[in-house]
C-alpha cells in the first residue's frame, strides 16, 4: 500500500539530508578550481592550486608522515586485534568481561582523555614525542575498532567448519591459516581499512603526541584551516576525498566475498604494489635535497618565518629542517616542559626567555660562533631578561596594533585602547588569543603597567574585559589578519605585521598606535637544554642573522627588525610603516613583558572567567 | 591412572595458557600499558599539585577538584554537557526516520545509499568541519547568496558562537547516529511487523510498540556514539567557535598546553572519564550491539 | 561371524563446569564393522559421547580404546577417526575437489593420488563432474554426499556421523538412509550414528545404544530393542507402545494375576518368582492388539469403550478405551479392521500373551 505521496515524502526527506551532508563538501571541491583566492565568487576553472599543492614541501612531508604512520599502525594493529577477537570469540575465562569492556572503552571515550593521558605518559616515560608516540597512539585506539569489526565477522561464522579441519588432520595452526583466516578475511580486510582511515584521519589524539619531526596530515590541514586563506586546502580536501572514495569503494566490494589463501597473497601484493608506487612517488616529490643526513628541528610561531629562508638555509649547509609552529608562548612551554620534543632551536618572547632560563630549559650560547650578532643594533642588545645575551640572540620586536577596516569604521574614531570599548563595535573584533596581551593591554587602558599583578587592578581588568566580550567575534593569535581580510571582523588588535600585511591585500586597512602606549615585544632565539644538533641550531641562528637573509625575512612578515645592518636591504616602504615600525617616542613609552611568577594562575582564571 | 591425571592437568594447563598468550594476551598487554596505564596516570596528575611554571608537583591535594567547584567551571561543564545533549537529540530526531527509511527501501538502492552515508563518516573530519565553515562565514557562501537575494541585508552572524559550535558537531556527528540505528532497523524482521497488522496495529501503534522497543539497542549505541566523543572535539569548538565558546574539551586543551596545568587539566578529564562511564553503563542494561559496519 | 571389539569406552564420564553429569560412567564396545547408532531424545548425551569419540570433548574421567590403542589424550587431528557434521560444515571457501582432498592433504599424500583417491570418491557418491562447484552452489543433499565423501576418503577407522539426516526432507531423509547404510556395507567401516529418530535407527543399524539422561538404557539388535525392552523408558522410546502399569494381586503356581491401573482390568503373566505386591510396567505394541464384540478363549482380554478411529493410509488407528479410563492405541492392517456398530456399546481388546512385554518397575 505504499502510496506515491508517502515514497515522495521518504524521497524528499532523503534528498534534504543528503543535501546538507554533501553540498559543504560540494563547495569545497568546486572552490578548489576556482580562480580567486576567497572562496566567495568564481571567477575561473584553473588547476593552479592542485599544482602549487605538489610543490609544497611542507603538505609532501606531512602526507608522507602520515601514510608511514597510518600503515604502520594498521599491521600492527590488525595482527593484535584479530588474533583478539578470534580468542574471545573462541574461549570462555574468568574475567572475560572484563577484558570485554576493556576492548569496547575506546570506542567511546573522548578522544581528548586518551591524547593527554598519552601525553602524560609519554613525558614521563620518556619516550619523545615522534612518529614512534604517534604509531603507538595509533595503534591503541585502533585495536578497539579491529576488534569489534571482525567480532561482527566472527558472529556469523560456523564453529564446525574449524572442527571439521581438525577432525579431517589439520593442525590447530594448520586450521587457522587453511580455513579460519580465508573466512574471515573480508573481515579482517575491513578492520585494517577502518584502523587505516581513522590513523589518516586522527586529528585530537595526534594533535598531543606529535612531534617536531611528525607533522600529520590532519594537523598540517589544521594549521592550514586556521590561517584559511588559500584555496590549497580545497585541493587538497578534494583529493583526501576522492582517496577515501577510492578506498571506501573496495572495502565494500570486498565485503562478503570468500577469499582462499591464494587469493589473498594476491590481493596483499596488488595493495602493496600500489602503496610502494604512490608512496614512491610522493617520496620522490618530497625529497628535493640529495639526502641530508642532519636534521634540524625548529619551532617558532606561526607565520614568522617565510619557506624561502627555510630552503636557502637547507640548501646551503645541507641540513634539513624540520620546521613546527606553536601559536602562543606558553604552548611552547609547555611543549618544552613535556619532554617530548627535541627541538633544536625555538623562539621565545622576553619574559619567556627568562621563565625558560629560571626553569633550566635552555643552554647558554657560544657566542663564538655567531659572528653576525654583530649586525643587531645595540638597544635591543643586553636586555633585562637576558643580561649579557647568555641564551638569546634577538629575532624580531614587534608592537601591539590596532588595524582596521576604513571602509566599515570611519578613520581616525579608534586612537586607543578605549575605543575598542564603544559599542558601535559590537561583533566586530578579532583579538590575539594570548591572555598576557589582553589582560595586559586592557590594565594598560585602565592606566596600570602591562605586569601589573595587584588584586585591585586585575578585578577592575577582568570586569573591564567582561565588558568588551560582546564586542568580541572571535581571538586567533594564527592569523589574525584573516579575518580582517575576509570581512568576518572590523577591527583587529595584533602584532603590526599582521595589519601591514593585511593592508597590502585590503588598502582600505589602516592602523593606530594605541595613545595609551605601546605594547612591545622582542622575540629571540633560544636552544633548549634537550637540543640534540646544537651547531646545527647555532649555524641557523647565525644565518638568520646575516642582513640580506633579515631583510627577506621582513619583507614577509613585516615584523620590526633588530638587524641594523639589514636596514639597507629593507623596502622602504616597509620601514616607513608605522605598524612595523611605530614612531620614536611611542617606543620610548611602550613596555615590554615581564615574568609574573605564580600570578600568572589568576591571569588564568580570569581569562577563562572572561571567556 | 594418577599419574595420568595429573599430567593431564598440566597439559592442559599449558595448552590453555598457550592459547590465550598467541590470542588474547597481546592485545591485553597492550592496552593495559598504552591504555589503561596512561589513564590511571592522569586519575594521580589529577591529584597532584602544580608547580610554579607548571611542572607537576607530586603533592596529594583535593585542590584541583575543588577548583572544580566553582561556578565558573560548573557552567562549563553544563554547557558542554547540555550542546552535547542538543546534538544527540536533534541527531536522533533528524537520523531516525532517516535510517528508517533507507532500511526499508528496496535491494537495489540499499548499497548506494549505504555508500553515500559512509563517505562523509570516512572522510577526514577537519576536512568535513572546513566545508561548513566555507558556508557560515560572513562572506561565505549561506550569507553571499541571501544578501544576493535580498532576503537579508546585513550578514547573518553565523559562525564563532554557539550555533556555530553545534552546527558543526551535527556534522561531524551525525553519520555515528545513523549507522547503528540502520544496523538494528535491518536486522528487524519483517515478518514481526506483518504479524502486528495481522492482528490490528495500525502505523502508529506499530511504531510505538514494536519497532521502537527492538530498536532500543541501535538507538542507545547511536546515542552513546554520538554523546560522548561529542564532549572531547574541541577542534570543531576551536574553529567553529573562535575560541570565543570555551567547552570542557578547550578547558583541558587550554590546562595542558596554554596554561600548563597539568593536575588541574586531569582534574577535569577524570569528571569527563566519570560521565562517560556512567553513560556507559546506561549501554550494558540494553543491548549491547558494538558492531557499526 | 562374530565381530572383534574395535571401539571401547571405559569408565567414562564427562561433566562441565557444572555438578551435574552429562555422562555417567558409560561403559560401551562397538564391533569392528557395525553400524551401531546412539539413540536417545535431546539432551541425552549421544552427541557429546560422539564427539569424545572424535576427540572434540575430553573425558572428566575414563578411557577410549580404539583398535587396541588408548587414544584419551588424543587431539582431533592425530585420531584416524572421521566426523560427518550434523549441517556438514563444508568449507564454503573452497570448491567441491578441494573440500574432499582436504584431509589427504594434511596427510601429505601427493597430488596423483589425491587425485585419484577424490575422483573415486565423487563416483561413490555420484557427484561427478562437480569438482569445481562452490558449496553455495549445491542442494542440501548434495553438500551431505560431499560432506560423507570428504570424510570417507581418507579411510577413517571409524566414521562418526552426527544426526547427518536432520536437514533433508523427508523423502530425500528415506532415500539417504539406505544409501548411506549399503555404503556402509560396501566400505566395512565402523559407523557410528547419532540419531533422535527411532525409525531411523530402528532402519539403518546393526545394533542400538538407547541413551537417556546420560546413561545406556538398552544395547541391542533393533530386533531385540523393539521385541524385549528391558526399561519402560526402551519400550516407550522405540516405536508405538501401550504401557499399563500392574500390580500382583494373586499368587498362582505358574502365573501371576495382574491388577491393571488399579482397576478390575486383569492381565495374566507367567511366574518368575514374584510376590504379592510387586509393581510391573507391562507394554503391548498397538499392532498386536486385536477388537472383538466379546471374549473367546485363552490371551489376554481386556473391556474397553470406543473412542476415535483415525485412517493412517497403510492402517488404521483406533483409540479404544479401558474401565480405568486409560487410553489403547490400535493400529489394524485395513482389511482386518473392526467394525463399529453403533448398537453394542463395550468392546474387546484382545492380544497373544506372548507379546506381552513385562518389564519390573
Amino acid at each position: 500500500m505504499k502510496s506515491k505521496k508517502t515514497t515522495l515524502i521518504k524521497f524528499l526527506y532523503l534528498l534534504l539530508i543528503f543535501m546538507f551532508l554533501y553540498i559543504p563538501i560540494m563547495v569545497l571541491i568546486a572552490f578548489s578550481f576556482n580562480q580567486s583566492k576567497l572562496n566567495v565568487v568564481w571567477t575561473g576553472f584553473t588547476f593552479k592550486w592542485y599544482q602549487s599543492l605538489m610543490h609544497n614541501a611542507g603538505i609532501l612531508e606531512a602526507v608522507k608522515n602520515s601514510f608511514i604512520i597510518a600503515i604502520i599502525s594498521t599491521i600492527i594493529s590488525v595482527i593484535i586485534g584479530t588474533l583478539a577477537a578470534i580468542g574471545m570469540y573462541r574461549y570462555k575465562f574468568r574475567g572475560k568481561r572484563i577484558v570485554d569492556t576493556i576492548l569496547y572503552v575506546p570506542l567511546v571515550i573522548p578522544e581528548i582523555v586518551m591524547g593527554i593521558s598519552l601525553l602524560a605518559f609519554f613525558s614521563i616515560v620518556k619516550i619523545p614525542l615522534g612518529k614512534v608516540s604517534l604509531i603507538i597512539a595509533h595503534v591503541t585506539f585502533s585495536i578497539a575498532y579491529v576488534v569489534a569489526v571482525v567480532k561482527t565477522r566472527l558472529d556469523g561464522f560456523d564453529k564446525s567448519v574449524e572442527e571439521v579441519a581438525m577432525d579431517l588432520g589439520a593442525s590447530p595452526l594448520k586450521t587457522f591459516f587453511y580455513v579460519t583466516l580465508p573466512i574471515i578475511m573480508p573481515g579482517v580486510i575491513a578492520g585494517a581499512l577502518l584502523a587505516f582511515t581513522l590513523s589518516l584521519d586522527d586529528v585530537i589524539i595526534s594533535f598531543f603526541v606529535a612531534g617536531p619531526s611528525s607533522v600529520t596530515l590532519p594537523l598540517k590541514v589544521f594549521s592550514m584551516v586556521k590561517f584559511g586563506v588559500t584555496p590549497e586546502i580545497n585541493a587538497l580536501s578534494t583529493i583526501i576525498i576522492l582517496l577515501t572514495v577510492v578506498v571506501l569503494c573496495f572495502a565494500l566490494l570486498i565485503r562478503n566475498v570468500n577469499i582462499n589463501m591464494k587469493k589473498i597473497v594476491i590481493l596483499l601484493t596488488s595493495i602493496f604494489l600500489v602503496i610502494a608506487s604512490v608512496g614512491g612517488g610522493i617520496f620522490t616529490y618530497a625529497k628535493n635535497n640529495a639526502g641530508p643526513t642532519e636534521v634540524l628541528n625548529v619551532f617558532n610561531w606561526s607565520e614568522y618565518l617565510p619557506q624561502s629562508v627555510i630552503d636557502k638555509f637547507e640548501q646551503t649547509y645541507n641540513i634539513k629542517v624540520n620546521y613546527s609552529t606553536f601559536s602562543s608562548n606558553e604552548e611552547m612551554l609547555a611543549k618544552l616542559m613535556a619532554g617530548g620534543g627535541n627541538y633544536d632551536l625555538t623562539v621565545a618572547s622576553d619574559f619567556m626567555v627568562e621563565v625558560l632560563s629560571k626553569q633550566g630549559l635552555i643552554t647558554e650560547i657560544n657566542k663564538d660562533s655567531l659572528t653576525n650578532l654583530s649586525n643587531i643594533g645595540p638597544q635591543y642588545l643586553d636586555l633585562p631578561f637576558d643580561k649579557g645575551n647568555k641564551y638569546s640572540t634577538p629575532y624580531m620586536w614587534l608592537a601591539g596594533i590596532i588595524s582596521y577596516d576604513s571602509s566599515k569604521i570611519p578613520e581616525g574614531s579608534i586612537k586607543g585602547y578605549k575605543d575598542l570599548w564603544k559599542p558601535e563595535l559590537k561583533n566586530s573584533l578579532t583579538l590575539l588569543d594570548d591572555e598576557r596581551v589582553i589582560i595586559g593591554m586592557t590594565l594598560k587602558m585602565l592606566g596600570y603597567s602591562l605586569n601589573e599583578t595587584s588584586p585591585e587592578a586585575l578585578l577592575k581588568a577582568k570586569e573591564a574585559l567582561i565588558k568588551l566580550q560582546p564586542n568580541i567575534k572571535s581571538y586567533d593569535s594564527d592569523s589574525p589578519k584573516t579575518s580582517l581580510i575576509n570581512g568576518e571582523s572590523k577591527a583587529i588588535f595584533a602584532w603590526g605585521a599582521e595589519g601591514s600585511l593585511a593592508s597590502r591585500e585590503n588598502p582600505n586597512i589602516k592602523y593606530v598606535v594605541p595613545e595609551e602606549g605601546l605594547f612591545l615585544q622582542q622575540d629571540n632565539f633560544v636552544i633548549p637544554k634537550a637540543a640534540k644538533n646544537i651547531k646545527a641550531a647555532e649555524l641557523f641562528m647565525n644565518f638568520i642573522m646575516d642582513p640580506e637573509i633579515s631583510a627577506e625575512i621582513s619583507r614577509s612578515f613585516p615584523y620590526g627588525n633588530p638587524n641594523a645592518s639589514a636596514y639597507k636591504y629593507i623596502d622602504k616602504t616597509i620601514l616607513d610603516d608605522k605598524a612595523v615600525y611605530p614612531p620614536e617616542d611611542a617606543v620610548k613609552k611602550g613596555e615590554y613583558l615581564k615574568d609574573i611568577g605564580s600570578f600568572v594562575i589568576d591571569l588564568d582564571k580570569i581569562w577563562t572567567q572572561v571567556k | 591412572m594418577k599419574n595420568n591425571i595429573s599430567k593431564n592437568h598440566i597439559t592442559k594447563y599449558i595448552s590453555s595458557v598457550i592459547k590465550y598468550l598467541t590470542t588474547i594476551v597481546p592485545a591485553l598487554l597492550w592496552m593495559v600499558g598504552f591504555f589503561i596505564v596512561p589513564l590511571l596516570l592522569i586519575v594521580v596528575v589529577s591529584f597532584s599539585t602544580r608547580g610554579d611554571v607548571g611542572n607537576i608537583v607530586y603533592k596529594f591535594t583535593l585542590s584541583n577538584y575543588v577548583k572544580l567547584l566553582n561556578p565558573l567551571y560548573i557552567n562549563i561543564f553544563i554547557k558542554s554537557i547540555l550542546i552535547a545533549i542538543y546534538t544527540t537529540v536533534v541527531c536522533l530526531i533528524v537520523g531516525y526516520p532517516f535510517a528508517f527509511i533507507i532500511a526499508t527501501s528496496p535491494k537495489k538502492y540499499k548499497p548506494l545509499l549505504l555508500l553515500l552515508i559512509i563517505l562523509p563518516f570516512w572522510t577526514n573530519s577537519l576536512v568535513r568541519t572546513y566545508a561548513m565553515i566555507v558556508l557560515l562565514r560572513t562572506e561565505g557562501l549561506i550569507n553571499t547568496l541571501l544578501i544576493y537575494l535580498h532576503i537579508i541585508n546585513v550578514p547573518l552572524n553565523l559562525m564563532y558562537n554557539n550555533f556555530a559550535v553545534m552546527i558543526g558537531m551535527l556534522y561531524m556527528m551525525f553519520p555515528f547516529m545513523v549507522l547503528p540505528l540502520y544496523t538494528s532497523l535491518e536486522k528487524l524482521d519483517k515478518r514481526i511487523l506483518d504479524a502486528a497488522s495481522d492482528l490490528g496495529a495500525g502505523p502508529v501503534n506499530k511504531f510505538l510498540k514494536i519497532t521502537l522497543p527492538l530498536t532500543k539497542g541501535g538507538i542507545i549505541s547511536g546515542c552513546i556514539l554520538v554523546f560522548i566523543p561529542t564532549l572531547g572535539l574541541f577542534f570543531v569548538t576551536d574553529l567553529m567557535g573562535g575560541s570565543k565558546v570555551i567547552l570542557m574539551s578547550n578547558l583541558i586543551k587550554n590546562q595542558f598546553l596554554t596554561a600548563r596545568d597539568w593536575p588541574f587539566g586531569s582534574a577535569i578529564s577524570v569528571v569527563l572519564i566519570i560521565i562517560m562511564l556512567f553513560v556507559i553503563s546506561f549501554n550494558s542494561k540494553a543491548s549491547g550491539t558494538k558492531g557499526m559496519l | 561371524m562374530t565381530k572383534s571389539v574395535f571401539v571401547q569406552l571405559l569408565n567414562i564420564c564427562k561433566s562441565f563446569d557444572q555438578d551435574e553429569p552429562i555422562i555417567k560412567n558409560l561403559n560401551l564396545d562397538i564391533k569392528k564393522g557395525e553400524f551401531l547408532t546412539l539413540l536417545g531424545p535431546s539432551g541425552c548425551g549421544k552427541t557429546t559421547t560422539l564427539r569424545m569419540i572424535a576427540g572434540f570433548e575430553l573425558p572428566t574421567s575414563g578411557e577410549i580404546v580404539i583398535d587396541g590403542e588408548n587414544i584419551t589424550q588424543k587431539p582431533p587431528y592425530l585420531r584416524t577417526v572421521n566426523t560427518v557434521f550434523q549441517n556438514y560444515a563444508l568449507f564454503p571457501h573452497m570448491n567441491i575437489y578441494d573440500n574432499i582432498a582436504f584431509g589427504l592433504k594434511m596427510k601429505k599424500m601427493p597430488k596423483k593420488a589425491i587425485k585419484d583417491k577424490v575422483n573415486e570418491m565423487l563416483k561413490m557418491v555420484q557427484l561427478e563432474g562437480y569438482e569445481n562447484r562452490m558449496p553455495s552452489q549445491l542442494s542440501g543433499g548434495q553438500m551431505q554426499r560431499v560432506a560423507i565423501a570428504r570424510a570417507v576418503v581418507n579411510s577413517p577407522k571409524v566414521l562418526l556421523l552426527d544426526e547427518p539426516l536432520g536437514a533433508l526432507d523427508l523423502k530425500l531423509r528415506k532415500q539417504m538412509q539406505l544409501e548411506l547404510k549399503h555404503l556402509q556395507k560396501i566400505l566395512g567401516i565402523t559407523f557410528v550414528f547419532v540419531t533422535h529418530d527411532q525409525e531411523e535407527a530402528l532402519t539403518m543399524s546393526d545394533r542400538i545404544v538407547v541413551m537417556n539422561k546420560g546413561v545406556i538404557e538398552q544395547t541391542g539388535t533393533p530386533e531385540e530393542l523393539y521385541e524385549h525392552p528391558k526399561t519402560r523408558f526402551v519400550a516407550d522410546f522405540l516405536g508405538e507402545t501401550n504401557i499399563l502399569e500392574g500390580e500382583v494381586f494373586k499368587l498362582k503356581e505358574d502365573e501371576v494375576l495382574l491388577k491393571i491401573e488399579e482397576k478390575q482390568d486383569i492381565i495374566r503373566i507367567p511366574n518368575m518368582g514374584y510376590t504379592l505386591g510387586d509393581k510391573f510396567i507391562v507394554s503391548v505394541r498397538p499392532e498386536r492388539i486385536r477388537i472383538k464384540n466379546q471374549v473367546q478363549e485363552g490371551d489376554v482380554w481386556l473391556a474397553c469403550k470406543f473412542k476415535e478411529r483415525i485412517y493412517v493410509g497403510s492402517n488404521i488407528k483406533v483409540v479404544m478405551i479401558l474401565n480405568s479410563g486409560k487410553e489403547i492405541i490400535v493400529n489394524e492392517p485395513i482389511e482386518q479392521s473392526f467394525i463399529f456398530k453403533d448398537e453394542i456399546k463395550d468392546y474387546f481388546i484382545t492380544w497373544n500373551s506372548n507379546h506381552t512385554i513385562v518389564i519390573k518397575a
